[in-house]
């Protein structure tokens, strides 16, 4: 288990290499609780009162929350360590930690490949040792994504499960904070602190959060394999297919009965994402006006000027694309036929999931279609790296809880991730069949 | 549903979306724009006749809290990051002449 001492002295060593870190600062909060003196690491869109939050964008350096999200709250009280704020894709848009204004992060298990994002200093920061435990954002993989990609077990609750208060907004609908960790009992006892209703927060669910029964037989469970994620999807890496085809067996050794269900909107979801991500983000950045808090362009003569100085001068170019897109998919004329036609598609792709639960207890699938790739390769593609979103998408469009658990590695050494998807607000099936599926795999694990 | 975009489109949305662009930048950001507007395209295989939008995955209705009065910013809380502040206020330039 990654100490404080531990912790820090890695920190210390490599994260001049490693980039997973934004500030570093240590945090106390209780001396005791369930995460009494565990390090972890915090992404940087997540407001730690007092220190820096820039949300990995230009037009936030310098800015300094004046409280904690409730996520913080929670867990000082349980006795956690913050150790610092992490790197990400500019406002959580990216999948590399790549579109960072300040700095790339490398992958600790591979430093000339990307650890996944955005949640990638959160994920790297785990995998090198230089924290415990760390909390991500997911909107469309942010967490899962950069877990698998950097051999860890990232959670994404359902929509509703975990406070957004004091969370830096990308996409309302979609976004959700969880943990990620080196093992699934781990990312289950910050779920634990974390998860449960906030009344600053409109959008948190008023739902018990149960107790994980952890298991080790799985007889009788109905675990879902849809075509269109595995022997159907298009641009499968053949190691991450053949890795999941391994993890089936296993499940099914255990008792577990494998049922074929069709997710058939597959091939529509990373577009409606983009529409429906795109459009609440053009309305959630339009706060950043230079007025009120961030920076200011320098002299503008006019009021509108100041506006549209500061926005184009720090917001960087895939935030300033994603604004543009998510305008004009709102702007009269338009918005019927893409901002309403994503979320006619947002409901079909719903309704798949809904009609997968008659038959069966939750989904496999992987979680990236491919290893993660060297640093710089999609940079310039950005429509590219949009694509490995496949199968991270539909349950972000859906609301529903969404675990990925490391499965070993390729051929290259590289760590591949399996995605568990659940029912709503049955986070606790998805962490006790994740923790089964970890351990199967822990010998072949990086 | 095929779009055109042009530099005077990519204009008008740059000035809804607050950000300025130079006409230098307009030919590369409509292509762009064109990129991405194809990649969206694949929704129009979707019948979706009688569908209706799934605009936030929580249907039953948000949940306010009670409406009493509690603990806020302090006005200094709230001007703590303002990049120009005068006798407690945000500073703005000026706007009517």
């Amino acid at each position: 288990m990654t100490t404080l001492a531990a912790a820090e002295a890695q920190i210390a060593a490599r994260d001049a290499e490693i980039g997973a870190f934004l500030h570093v600062e240590t945090l106390r909060g209780s001396t005791d609780g369930p995460l009494a003196g565990l390090p972890i690491a915090v992404k940087d869109n997540i407001a730690v009162a007092g220190q820096p939050m820039t949300a990995g964008s230009r037009i936030l350096r310098g800015y300094v929350p004046v409280r904690h999200a409730t996520v913080v709250d929670r867990l000082l009280a349980a006795g956690a360590v913050l150790v610092g704020k992490t790197n990400l894709d500019e406002f959580g848009m990216g999948s590399s930690t790549e579109l960072s204004a300040f700095k790339p992060t490398r992958n600790p298990l591979d430093v000339t490949r990307v650890p996944g994002g955005s949640s990638g200093g959160s994920a790297a920061a785990v995998a090198a040792g230089m924290a415990w435990a760390s909390l991500g954002t997911d909107t469309g993989g942010s967490i899962r994504q950069p877990a698998a990609f950097c051999g860890l077990a990232g959670l994404k609750p359902t929509y509703g499960r975990v406070s957004r208060s004091g969370v830096v907004a990308y996409a309302s609908s979609l976004d959700q904070v969880g943990p990620l960790a080196k093992t699934v009992r781990e990312v289950a006892q910050v779920y634990a602190v974390i998860a449960g209703h906030d009344p600053h927060d409109s959008t948190s669910a008023d739902q018990p959060v149960s107790a994980v029964a952890w298991r080790d037989d799985l007889a009788g469970l109905r675990i879902g394999v849809a075509r269109e994620h595995l022997d159907a999807a298009e641009g499968l890496d053949p190691d991450v297919q053949a890795r999941m085809h391994d993890v089936l067996r296993a499940l099914q050794d255990r008792g577990a009965i494998l049922v074929p269900v069709s997710l058939p909107h597959t091939r529509h979801g990373i577009a409606a994402y983009y529409l429906v991500a795109t459009a609440e983000a053009s309305a959630n950045l339009s706060r950043y006006d230079g007025l009120r808090y961030g920076q200011r362009a320098e002299n503008p003569q006019t009021l509108e000027a100041l506006y549209t100085q500061s926005r184009a001068q720090s917001l960087g170019q895939e935030v300033q694309r994603r604004i543009l897109l998510g305008t004009f998919a709102l702007s009269a004329g338009y918005q019927d036929a893409f901002y309403q036609k994503a979320c006619r598609v947002r409901r079909k792709i719903a309704d798949d999931f809904h009609a997968a639960w008659q038959t069966c207890d939750l989904l496999l699938s992987p979680t990236s279609p491919v290893p993660p790739w060297p640093l710089g390769q999609m940079t310039d593609d950005p429509l590219a790296m949009y694509l490995m979103d496949a199968f991270t998408v539909g349950p972000s469009l859906a609301g529903l809880p969404a675990l990925s658990v490391p499965v070993g590695v390729d051929r290259q050494q590289l760590p591949i991730g399996a995605q568990l998807v659940g029912r709503p607000f049955d986070e606790a099936t998805i962490l006790a069949v994740g923790d089964v599926v970890q351990r199967a795999f822990a010998t072949g694990a990086a | 549903m095929a779009v055109q975009i042009d530099g005077a489109l990519v204009q008008q949305v740059a000035k809804l979306a607050k950000l300025s662009l130079t006409d230098a930048d307009l030919p590369a950001v409509a292509r762009d724009l064109e990129r991405v507007l194809a990649l969206v395209g694949v929704l129009d295989e979707v019948d979706v006749t009688g569908v209706t939008p799934l605009v936030h995955p929580h249907e039953l209705g948000l949940r306010p809290r009670a409406d009493e009065v509690q603990p806020g910013f302090t006005q200094d809380q709230a001007l703590a990051n303002a990049p120009a502040r005068e006798a407690g206020h945000f500073l703005t330039p000026r706007v009517i002449g």
